[in-house]
């Protein structure tokens, strides 16, 4: 015996033409599967229907608060240690990059030599260049400024060097918000 | 505050789901810490309480799926505590027990995801549709799953009452088709 549609209609929760209904209440009568089914569904979909809402135990919102706590600190923490352990992983590479270079240029000192020539000579010549650059942007400036000019370099300097102390605690320490 | 206004469903999706109270105290605790940090990403659009029965559907499906090789037993589990009723006499209480234990068993006969889509149908009355939003399905697909889930229950609640008469029926009405 073919139990579709009816097993079908059964499950389905929706409601059915009167044809349907009647096909459906003649397939019960001659089906003891399908009428098992139905008296089962039937009962349990009651239940699950009459079934309440489980509260947690008492406290679930201060326990809640005290879960949330920890898990700020833990995720502060990691994010600390990532940004420490970056920071020290770039300085540590930069310093093996540079000790490479270095001991390289130990092994000759006449190339040491020349390297180190070449490299005051291509500061000064960079430092010329800055101070060209300085002084036709200062003769452009009014005269109360270019006469506190090394101040205002100073300012400056101090003003990046507190941006970037302060970068690197604010991501160290104080970056979890939620 | 919005912990307590949703603690109760919750918690109560994550119980019927791991069917064990200090699991869903865990998992509805961790429901609320992701919502909590995904609340930047959450569609005002779209009700408040379903987004967050979204998050836990899909939190008890993995955990679900994380034990689905360990043997769970359901024997020793306690009925938890029933919001609607809160001093049942013993012997209404004894049937409260009888018929949660009943659920707890039926319930994790289902596979996760249709266990949870019983969940958000039966106690949560969402429609198809928002049962499919809640659980990253098509309609479709959801509507096939609270099928299987529905024929699979049935059939192990006949077989449990083994053809006797049904231990426990809401009205005195006869089945209605």
């Amino acid at each position: 015996m073919s139990h579709q549609p009816f097993e079908s209609w059964l499950f389905e929760e929706q409601a059915l033409e009167e044809s349907e209904g009647e096909a459906l209440r003649q397939h019960l009568f001659e089906c003891e599967a399908c009428r098992s089914l139905s008296e089962a569904w039937d009962d349990l979909g009651g239940l699950l229907r009459a079934s309440g809402l489980a509260a947690p135990t008492v406290g679930f919102s201060g326990r809640w608060r005290a879960r949330l706590a920890q898990d700020r600190e833990r995720r502060r923490r990691r994010q600390a240690w990532w940004v420490l352990g970056l920071t020290a992983g770039s300085g540590l590479a930069a310093s093996l990059a540079l000790a490479l270079q270095t001991a390289a240029l130990l092994r000759s000192p006449a190339l040491l030599a020349v390297r180190f020539v070449e490299g005051v000579s291509a500061f000064a010549a960079d430092v010329f260049l800055l101070r060209e650059a300085i002084a036709s942007v200062a003769e452009s400036l009014p005269s109360f400024l270019t006469s506190s000019w090394p101040l205002v370099s100073l300012g400056v300097l101090v003003l990046l060097g507190g941006v970037w102390a302060f970068s690197i605690y604010r991501y160290a320490f104080q970056g979890v918000r939620r | 505050m919005l912990v307590e206004a949703y603690q109760i469903p919750v918690f109560n999706l994550c119980l019927r789901m791991l069917g064990e109270p200090g699991e869903a105290e865990d998992a509805a605790q961790e429901s609320f810490l992701r919502a909590y940090r995904g609340l930047a990403r959450y569609d005002s659009e779209r009700p408040f309480g379903t987004w967050l029965l979204s998050i836990a559907s899909h939190y008890c499906i993995d955990q679900l799926r994380k034990r689905r090789l360990q043997f769970i037993s359901v024997e020793e589990e306690m009925p938890a505590q029933m919001a609607a009723d809160t001093h049942p006499g013993p012997e209404e209480a004894l049937s409260l027990a009888q018929r949660e234990e009943a659920l707890s068993h039926l319930l994790a006969a289902l596979a996760p995801q249709d266990r949870a889509a019983i969940v958000l149908r039966y106690w949560y009355d969402l429609s198809y549709a928002e049962i499919a939003a809640a659980l990253s399905l098509s309609v479709p697909a959801a509507k096939s799953r609270l099928h299987r889930a529905r024929r699979l229950l049935a059939e192990r609640w006949g077989e449990r009452q083994g053809g006797r008469t049904m231990m426990w029926r809401p009205t005195n009405e006869p089945s209605t088709i």
